[in-house]
């Protein structure tokens, strides 16, 4: 049950941790996702648009230099000098302007890689800035070439240029080519950059679903762990009520059975007197003679000591304070010394038969054994009618006990007492039916038995009458050595 | 005239106590030492005495007994003779006798124990005075 509970309280502890740290987590990965996306639209905001803008500006450039290129050749072939020196300075304007806007798109690219940026980034970045380079020198020999015509020109060579112009158209078509290349790459990284925030968004709600589902399945174990401390805690109640209420009606039946010691200990040292003050009236009155009234007197007397005495017993037991004296003694002897005496007292047509296998010593209390015995003779006697009461005594010195055995041939022990035979006041109460004796005997014979370190117990033989019998340890500390030598012997 | 009693006591003494006394006072009485032998001599003086009057003016009963208590042997005489005057002696306090006296009538009576014997003769006879009286 204990260790239930511990298991259950530790579990709640874990769930709660659980709780706490799954919602830590949430946050955390809410905090993550939030400077990752940012980062991301920064990225976008910050040099996506910017070099989109720059690339369309340096395309436009581009296409201005050819234009001007053409017209150049044409008032070239026109022979009109103005305008062909006007054309050839906006030429050589566009392609600073170009410059410029070139090494303006260089600089935001490298601007990119110190934002700490994705591999996959990284490495399209490295693309096109590869691919600008490339423009960048395509335009370089593109420039060396105009020079070249424009300086034939100055000359007045004007003739096979045709081969040069076609150079310089096919390098004018590949930057071309290569700036829409370039624009269509920054298109995709923007692509790429606003997937990536997506996907952040998705992998974050998935996570956060996780979390919170966990969360709930521990919130619903909690409920659960909790509901068994609940429980737990409903039996002990009800277990510790039920117990309360046993003690209760233990100490009712305590209270019955103090009720009925008193009223049968009044019984048992009134019913005595009775007779003594009918002795001492009637000799008073001289209707007996002193000598007959004294000698019912003592006998009455001695009756009530015997009461007294057996109180006394009941309390020592019952207390606690039973103090054994103990001396080693022939058990064999004592069982015909109290046969002999019980023989004398018989009117009835009853025969008391000893069968003892053997003499024995044995080590225990002689008045209180003499007690037992004599109190369970004297019953045997009570309840039979006609008939033999056998006392038998068995040992064994192995075991260490000898056994004495007390059969009568009375009506046997009726079956609703015999369970509880050795109780107190269990034989009768003063309501019963039949009343024999004052139900302390037996109680302090097992008592006394007991303390020895014996058993005591009865039960019904299967003709008549019934048996008694108990068993006491031969030595009080039996050591191995002596054992091993009594058996030797 | 003497009056019949039936006295049932286990103690010895008692009986022979009643004996005693009781025949001092010139009255008839028989001794039963335990309830069973109690309800017997019952039966066979009201064999013997063949009329509807009771066989006994007082039956004394002792309430503890061997075989038989007082309790029962009082209801088995009751049945027999329901006005039957019985006394009960008793060494028990009155409290456990309470829920014996549910059943007991006006005929029935209980004295505790310890008491004179003279006092008992005189109850007895007055009380058969008393009833002859009236």
């Amino acid at each position: 049950m204990e260790n239930h509970k511990t298991s259950t309280s530790l579990r709640i502890g874990i769930s709660v941790a659980m709780i706490i740290m799954m919602l830590g987590l949430a946050l955390f990965l809410n905090a993550f996702t939030t400077y990752a996306i940012t980062n991301q639209m920064k990225v976008l905001s910050d040099l996506n648009m910017p070099v989109g803008q720059e690339i369309t500006r340096t395309y436009a450039i581009q296409q201005m230099q050819q234009h001007i290129f053409d017209d150049i050749t044409t008032y070239q072939k026109l022979s009109s000098q103005k305008n062909y020196d006007v054309s050839k300075i906006q030429f050589e304007s566009y392609d600073n302007q170009w410059n410029y806007e070139v090494k303006k798109i260089k600089n935001l690219t490298d601007a990119f890689l110190n934002y700490g940026l994705d591999n996959d980034t990284v490495v399209d970045l490295a693309i096109m800035s590869a691919n600008l380079s490339e423009i960048e020198s395509i335009h370089s020999l593109y420039m060396q070439k105009t020079n070249q015509i424009f300086n034939a020109y100055d000359k007045g060579k004007t003739s096979d240029l045709d081969t040069m112009i076609t150079t310089v158209k096919t390098q004018q078509n590949q930057i071309n080519l290569k700036i829409i290349l370039l624009n269509d790459e920054v298109q995709t990284l923007t692509d790429s950059l606003n997937a990536g925030v997506e996907e952040s968004k998705q992998k974050s709600f998935t996570l956060q679903m996780i979390i919170i589902i966990s969360t709930g399945i521990m919130s619903l174990a909690l409920g659960y762990f909790l509901n068994l401390i609940n429980k737990d805690l409903v039996q002990e109640v009800i277990k510790k009520t039920r117990s309360l209420q046993k003690a209760n009606r233990k100490l009712e039946r305590m209270n019955v059975l103090k009720d009925d010691f008193i009223n049968i200990a009044s019984h048992e040292l009134k019913s005595p007197l009775h007779p003594i003050y009918g002795f001492v009236e009637l000799a008073q009155n001289g209707d007996i003679g002193s000598e007959e009234a004294l000698a019912g007197i003592s006998k009455q007397a001695r009756q009530l000591e015997e009461v007294a005495n057996r109180i006394l017993d009941v309390s020592r037991i019952d207390n606690g304070i039973l103090q054994l004296s103990y001396e080693k003694f022939n058990l064999s002897n004592l069982l015909i010394e109290i046969s002999s005496s019980c023989r004398l007292n018989l009117d009835k047509k009853i025969k008391i038969e000893t069968r003892l296998e053997k003499e024995i010593h044995v080590e225990a209390d002689r008045v209180r054994i003499g007690q037992v015995i004599r109190n369970l003779v004297n019953n045997a006697i009570k309840f039979t009618e006609k008939g033999t009461i056998e006392i038998t005594m068995q040992h064994n010195i192995e075991k260490n006990f000898v056994e004495v055995t007390i059969s009568d041939c009375g009506p046997g022990i009726h079956p609703d007492i015999l369970p509880n035979l050795f109780n107190k006041f269990i034989t009768k109460g003063p309501n019963a039916e039949s009343w024999n004796g004052n139900g302390l005997g037996l109680y302090l014979s097992r008592e006394i038995i007991n303390v020895h370190g014996g058993h005591i117990f009865a039960y019904n033989n299967k003709d008549l009458g019934a048996t008694f019998k108990f068993t006491i340890p031969i030595m009080r500390h039996l050591k191995a050595k002596e054992l091993h030598q009594k058996i030797m012997n | 005239m003497g009056l019949q009693i039936l006295a049932a006591d286990d103690n010895e003494f008692a009986g022979l106590q009643y004996k005693k006394i009781f025949e001092k006072h010139q009255h008839n009485i028989t001794i039963a030492k335990d309830g069973e032998a109690c309800v017997e001599a019952y039966k066979k003086r009201l064999e013997e005495s063949h009329s509807d009057g009771n066989p006994f003016n007082v039956v004394l009963l002792d309430f503890v007994m061997p075989k038989k208590n007082g309790v029962r042997v009082a209801k088995e005489i009751l049945e027999l003779r329901p006005h039957q005057k019985i006394i009960f002696v008793s060494a028990f306090g009155n409290g456990i006798l309470d829920d014996a006296a549910v059943f007991l009538k006006d005929d029935v009576e209980i004295i505790q124990k310890p008491f004179s014997l003279e006092f008992l003769v005189n109850k007895i006879e007055s009380t058969h005075a008393l009833k002859n009286m009236r």
